[in-house]
């Protein structure tokens, strides 16, 4: 297999994967939208652990596959996917809708509640 | 070894020794401010970066256990149950401090007198709310005038927003008739960004005093004083980057390395006339240690509260709990602040800790349940003088320069443990008021060692402490401690603000007598 045809082949496998580990909802992304696989595969394409990922198209089928490749990806797909924009962004218009019936109500207002309204320190 | 000299040399550019470079920069002196940690591009620690998140458990770790860099000291806490946070570069640790910037209570400075426990100071607040209001304006303090639980407090640049979370935990101190407030903090309003802007010292403070001609040398670590036969020190041996050791001339030496790093390097000082560390015939240095034993209690509710959003440090805060009250069964007191929950890569790490996530389908529903949904609240215990909390020097675990590392020997007092069950008893009840589903609950908390006080206390005489109320050390005269290791009691609340205020405070002490304090030197 020529090596642009396993750079292909790992690459997909790469995205099903992330996809299937950070699958999406209705506010956010799921990780390849949010993250070009292409500007991550380098990281990866060394790792001796992964060659199987550039021989054939795998599947994912049960919670135990997305564990083994959690491990074996890091924690860092975490912190590419939560700091890229699109993420930033969901999570802004996320925020927006739940906080839509929140009360927030003005500081000067409660304080006008608050009890202690004399000085109460000790000289 | 090639010689360098200076009028006045600052050891640690981090809170105290950078208001204090400030200050005497105004003096037409040759003033060196040497740090062991290097300079710090300012993008880097911004705490609005995006990945904020992650680096702060990378380079900006608050644990130097765990940095492991150069320019860190190895600390072991084995002998304690809080471990030590800090930071070791120019800024110091206002690189990684969260900016809650409260003053101590009048009453603090005399705990003695007045509910007799702890240590006095040698002065008041009010010999001491000059330079808060001064280092106030230098910082630019954001809060709001006029809370009860101080005498006023004016000039304040706008608060920061409380959130919905300091909304709701508001109401709740409403309901039980608790005091509360919107928090102090060195951290100016934006528009930009909901955290606000955190300026560090290096903004504040040492950029103002290099442009008056200050000399910072990062990435130097001193490693022992030196003296005189008539007890006088003549300088210091430093280590620079490329690990050659150096002598720099001082005709006056301040010393501002934290409490933790000041009293090692005197430790570290010894020698014939000062067997037990330099100026140390009192047998006080590094005793006494004080770290505000630190009680966390969060809160979990149904709605999203976006609580992870806001200030780094602290919202609102409450000292109802802050003096002593004759019907408690401790003396002192201490603060409720109420807390920033943790963003999504940090409620993922915690989770997961719990096995209460997995990556796959339920991964957004089992982030989502905890995420902006807790509220987090922290309670900050006066801790009291104890001569049995020391450190000492750890000779098997030394730094790259080969100095020895620290050993922290340190156990809760029954005061402390008494106040911190009240504490935790108090915020669970202020938690289920406001509609918490469950509560948890622990303390003291491990890694929050980052209030360090106590370890070259200020006193009366050289029988029974290390420095007179001018930070001057009793042994060395034209030797000074700017930081909190002069402190006799800590306070229930953060102490930076008043690191800095008794910096500005002992350095214009010593920029009216500067000729009078080297004259002794010939
Ligand atoms: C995670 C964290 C959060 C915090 N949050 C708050 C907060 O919200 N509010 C608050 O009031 N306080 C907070 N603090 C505490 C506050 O940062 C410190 O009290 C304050 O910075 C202490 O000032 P300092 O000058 O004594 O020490 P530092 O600011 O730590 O500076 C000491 C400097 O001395 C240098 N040094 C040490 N030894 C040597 C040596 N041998 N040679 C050369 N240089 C040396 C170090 O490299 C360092 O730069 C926090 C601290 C931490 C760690």
């Amino acid at each position: 297999m020529t090596d642009s045809k396993k750079r292909y082949i790992f690459k997909n496998n790469l995205k099903n994967i992330l996809n299937n580990m950070i699958p999406g909802d209705e506010f956010m992304p799921c990780f390849s939208h949010a993250v070009k696989i292409e500007t991550i595969i380098k990281k990866y394409l060394k790792n001796k652990l992964l060659l199987n990922l550039k021989k054939k198209k795998i599947k994912i089928f049960k919670k135990k596959d997305i564990e083994i490749y959690q491990k074996l990806l890091g924690n860092d797909i975490l912190d590419t996917y939560f700091t890229s924009n699109s993420v930033i962004n969901s999570l802004n218009l996320r925020k927006k809708y739940y906080l839509k019936d929140i009360k927030k109500e003005n500081v000067f207002k409660l304080l006008k509640k608050a009890k202690h309204k004399k000085q109460f320190f000790r000289e | 070894m090639k010689k360098e000299r200076t009028d006045i040399l600052i050891i640690g550019a981090g809170a105290s020794g950078a208001a204090s470079a400030w200050n005497l920069s105004k003096l037409n002196l040759k003033i060196v401010c040497i740090d062991q940690g290097p300079l710090i591009n300012k993008k880097e620690y911004s705490f609005n970066n995006k990945d904020r998140e992650i680096s702060k458990f990378k380079k900006f770790n608050i644990d130097p256990n765990q940095r492991k860099f150069d320019s860190d000291y190895p600390i072991n806490n084995d002998n304690s149950p809080i471990s030590i946070s800090n930071y070791n570069a120019v800024g110091g640790s206002t690189l990684i401090y969260s900016g809650h910037y409260p003053r101590f209570h009048p009453s603090d400075f005399k705990t003695k007198e007045i509910d007799d426990i702890g240590s006095n100071w040698l002065f008041n607040y009010n010999d001491l709310e000059k330079y808060y209001n001064l280092n106030d304006k230098m910082v630019g303090v954001s809060g709001m005038a006029g809370d009860p639980a101080y005498p006023r407090i004016n000039n304040l640049q706008s608060p920061l927003d409380i959130g919905y979370s300091g909304s709701l935990i508001a109401r709740s101190f409403n309901k039980l008739g608790w005091h509360w407030w919107p928090s102090y903090a060195a951290i100016k309003k934006s528009n930009k960004f909901k955290k606000g802007i955190r300026p560090t010292v290096v903004e504040t403070y040492l950029n103002k005093a290099v442009k008056n001609g200050v000399i910072i040398k990062p990435n130097s670590r001193v490693l022992k004083i030196k003296i005189s036969k008539n007890k006088i020190a003549t300088g210091v041996i430093y280590s620079n980057k490329r690990k050659e050791k150096r002598f720099l001339k001082a005709s006056l030496i301040l010393l501002a390395s934290s409490g933790i790093g000041t009293p090692r390097i005197l430790m570290n000082s010894k020698n014939k006339d000062f067997p037990n560390g330099l100026a140390n015939n009192s047998g006080q240095l590094g005793k006494n240690l004080m770290l505000h034993p630190l009680g966390f209690v969060e809160g979990h509710f149904n709605k999203f509260l976006n609580s992870n959003e806001g200030p780094e440090g602290c919202s609102i805060y409450s000292h109802e709990f802050y003096e002593t009250k004759k019907k408690r069964n401790f003396k002192r007191g201490y603060t409720i602040q109420l807390l920033k929950s943790p963003g999504p890569i940090e409620s993922f790490h915690y989770l997961k800790k719990f096995k209460k996530i997995n990556f796959g389908k339920s991964f957004f529903n089992d982030l989502f349940a905890y995420y902006g949904k807790t509220i987090p609240l922290a309670i900050i215990c006066e801790d009291t003088p104890n001569k049995n909390n020391f450190i000492q020097l750890d000779h098997k675990n030394k730094d790259s320069d080969g100095m020895p590392g620290i050993k922290i020997n340190y156990r809760l007092s029954k005061n402390s443990k008494k106040m911190l069950t009240h504490g935790i008893y108090h915020c669970k009840k202020l938690l289920n008021i406001a509609g918490a589903k469950s509560i948890k609950a622990f303390g003291p908390v491990k890694n929050t060692g980052w209030h360090l006080v106590g370890t070259a206390k200020m006193g009366t005489n050289k029988n029974n402490s290390v420095v007179n109320k001018f930070g001057q050390c009793h042994d060395i005269k034209n030797l000074f401690i700017i930081d909190s290791s002069i402190f006799p009691s800590s306070s229930g609340v953060n102490i930076a603000s008043t690191v800095q205020a008794v910096s500005l405070m002992i350095s214009d002490y010593i920029k009216k007598n500067f000729k009078r304090l080297i004259a002794r030197n010939d």
